[in-house]
């Protein structure tokens, strides 16, 4: 055992630590860093003046809060957020509503050609999501949803990648459990509601963040089926940076950390179910 | 033998069925026969623009434009919107950048809606042609009421706006552009100096020789900071004599003597260690302000960008320029390119509408105020005239020098499927400076582009 000293505001600190497990610390606040590169560069970068970009610099000379007012006047990026938390969230509120129903009859309900019907919502993971912005946009201006929310919302209220994900989930819950519920009376829909969701809280927030950041970073279709910027959502406020023959990356760096900054606060405060949801491959105990 | 004949009918009737119930065939574009010649009219029989009315008129325009453009292209517009006497309204609609445009445009072909007017390169107007959704301008151009006056026509720099016309309308403008920029050589006036030259070079063999002069490992210093894109390859195409597709738009032709030239140019250059691709978008400008590299090819819409980084750049403020590129054929020639703006077809007074804008944004002052903007070049000789024009060269003397270059221009083909073949050059480009054969990589992309040509028929 070795005692390290560390001082930190004045105060020192005695940490004892075994050798091995200082570097492993070490290893793994390394591997933190690379990491975090990115977006330590992205938040060095939205102060920089565009020379400083050009030259390469990494840390900038004066740090210009300037960027951000530019960033924001770029766009209406006020609207644009409002609108993206709007259809983020809605997107969520159907994403688990038709993700957990359908998981749950996939894991737990028995009923004819379950196991094809489930070959064939995981074969539609095969098709590459371009191929389906023409499809989806004839159906959109068809149902006279062109330049709305629900165009927005609606097609991605149901994923078969989220309904695999929850169903692998939901049945590595007991069976044990339903037939004690069976026993005292239970229905499907309250042993999925008291029991199978609670249970499966992990799996849940992991489809929620999983189809927020899909739903925040979603540009292409956005930009299609929408034509005010009443309508449309944050990315497409980013593009705006993209200029001809040179690339404001400075700005778009600057507008970039704004618009993540939802998405930290989001994982910070849903941070442990995440890490759960991936690492959990049953229930526990 | 009856069980074969059996088959036989089955299968025949399972072939009319599923060709009864195939979707049928798209009309096919007929626009050539809806347009009138573009030959001068007489009398109002050969010109029915002109008794069209365009009043009241309000029309969606699609474009790339964000801020200080968009500031600009808004300028335009309001002027249009409130000095035009028929009280059209131009509604300006921002639809991404070039490529998220494109595939709007698509989307909305195949809903069948359309906007009014759009920003496109010309080969992706080519493709909504295709479609038969585009209005050809030459009716209007020519309108006696509502076209250009002869005298208006002759200060046009028809030159630049050839990407604009396609053989198979006919030769027809399917777009228009109000301005255009070109790819140039950028140079550092002071190194080359240094290194015992007065001047850029006029040849080929003169810049692999300044190139190598350059070259310095220990420095990190290199000749040319490469950055490959189709552009380029046409720009070295051109300056060997040669061209990227036949006239009629038919045939590749860049598998010339003057392609394999061009390739084998950049052979010799990464070969001899004197030229070296850059990593990341612009780093070729990045690289050239921070005097790593003396040769960069870019576009003059790059040149305020250009400047700023020389400005700001760690090493000090050096003297640079612009010219044409070194050239085989003892002419230079420039690679002049930029979007246009197309017409969509709806009914004759609208679209007619649609012309006025891009007949009033073609005007001296509008044009100009644009062309300053992009740092693009007006298509107007007469715009050069203004005195803000004659202000804004004075400052930027580069522009200046690349504007004098205009009458050299040449355009890339606008062929329907063009986006798909810059896709194939540039990968034949990669491949050669990985070391790959010229003439092999040359014979193989040709065949590909060919066959892109083809679909595209």
């Amino acid at each position: 055992m070795t005692t390290f000293t560390v001082t930190f505001g004045g105060t020192r600190f005695h940490v004892r630590l075994s050798l091995a497990r200082f570097i492993l610390y070490v290893l793994i606040t390394a591997g933190a860093f690379i990491a975090m590169f990115p977006f330590i560069w992205m938040i060095l970068t939205s102060f920089k003046s565009y020379g400083e970009v050009t030259a390469g610099r990494f840390f900038p000379r004066e740090i210009r809060w300037h960027n951000y007012v530019e960033a924001w006047q770029a766009a209406p990026f006020g609207r644009y957020f409002l609108n993206s938390i709007f259809i983020a969230l809605t997107t969520i509120a159907g994403d688990l509503f038709t993700g957990i129903l359908a998981a749950y009859a996939f894991a737990r309900m028995e009923f004819p050609g379950r196991n094809i019907i489930f070959f064939i919502f995981l074969a539609t993971l095969m098709v590459p999501g371009e191929l389906t912005v023409l499809p989806n946009f004839l159906t959109i201006r068809k149902l006279g949803w062109y330049n709305t929310y629900q165009a927005q919302i609606v097609p991605f209220t149901a994923s078969v990648f989220h309904i695999f994900l929850l169903r692998q989930f939901f049945m590595g819950i007991p069976r044990d459990y339903w037939d004690a519920a069976l026993l005292d009376g239970c229905t499907h829909f309250r042993f999925l509601r008291s029991i199978v969701v609670p249970l499966s809280r992990p799996a849940v927030v992991t489809v929620a963040l999983l189809s927020f950041i899909g739903s925040w970073n979603a540009f292409l279709w956005p930009l299609i089926v929408t034509s005010s910027e009443k309508m449309r959502p944050i990315q497409v406020g980013l593009r705006s940076f993209v200029v001809e023959e040179a690339t404001q990356t400075q700005l778009m760096m600057a507008a970039a950390t704004m618009v993540i900054v939802p998405i930290i606060i989001f994982y910070v405060f849903t941070q442990k179910y995440f890490t759960e949801g991936l690492t959990m491959t049953g229930l526990k105990g | 033998m009856r069980k074969t004949l059996f088959l036989i009918v089955a299968l025949a009737l399972v072939v009319g069925l599923v060709a009864a119930c195939a979707p049928k065939a798209t009309p096919t574009p007929q626009p050539t026969k809806a347009a009138p010649q573009p030959t001068p009219t007489k009398g109002e029989e050969m010109d029915p623009i002109s008794k069209l009315d365009p009043s009241g008129q309000e029309l969606l325009f699609w474009h790339v434009s964000t801020r200080k453009h968009e500031k600009a292209l808004m300028e335009i517009i309001d002027g249009f919107n409130s000095s035009n006497p028929y009280g059209i309204k131009v509604v300006p609609e921002y639809a991404g950048y070039y490529g998220d445009i494109y595939k709007k445009i698509l989307a909305g072909i195949a809903a069948g809606e359309t906007p009014d007017l759009a920003v496109s390169y010309a080969n992706q107007v080519a493709e909504y042609a295709k479609a038969g959704v585009i209005v050809p301008l030459d009716p209007y151009m020519n309108s006696k009421k509502y076209g250009f006056t002869e005298e208006e026509k002759k200060d046009f720099m028809w030159n630049l706006l050839e990407g604009d016309k396609r053989p198979e309308f006919g030769g027809q403008y399917l777009s228009f552009a109000h301005s255009r920029s070109m790819q140039v050589m950028y140079y550092n006036v002071d190194w080359l100096k240094k290194l015992g030259y007065d001047g850029p070079p006029k040849t080929w063999d003169e810049f692999k020789e300044m190139c190598v002069k350059a070259t310095d490992p220990e420095k990190g210093t290199h000749g040319y900071a490469y950055s490959g894109s189709a552009s380029l390859f046409a720009t070295l195409v051109f300056t060997f004599g040669g061209d990227i597709v036949t006239k009629d738009n038919q045939k590749v032709a860049f598998n010339s003597e003057a392609g394999l030239k061009a390739l084998q140019l950049l052979k010799d250059l990464f070969d001899s260690g004197c030229a070296y691709e850059v990593a990341e978008r612009y780093g070729d400008q990045k690289d050239f302000a921070n005097q790593k590299a003396l040769f960069t090819f870019g576009s003059t819409a790059g040149l305020p960008y250009y400047r700023s980084a020389i400005e700001s750049s760690e090493a000090g403020p050096f003297q640079w320029d612009v010219d044409a590129p070194p050239t085989a054929i003892g002419k230079p020639v420039v690679n002049v390119y930029g979007p246009s703006v197309a017409i969509f077809k709806s009914v004759p007074e609208r679209q007619l509408a649609g012309w006025l804008f891009l007949k009033y944004w073609a005007e001296p002052k509008n044009v100009a105020k644009w062309a300053m903007t992009a740092n693009y070049f007006p298509i107007r000789k007469s715009a050069i005239e203004l005195p803000e024009m004659q202000e804004y060269m004075k400052k930027n003397p580069q522009y200046k020098k690349a504007f004098n270059l205009l009458p050299y221009g040449r355009m890339e083909p606008s062929v329907a499927g063009y986006q798909q073949i810059r896709g194939i050059i540039a990968d034949m480009m990669k491949q050669v400076i990985e070391g790959a054969d010229p003439q092999q990589a040359l014979e193989a992309a040709a065949q590909q582009a060919q066959a892109v040509l083809d679909q595209n028929k």
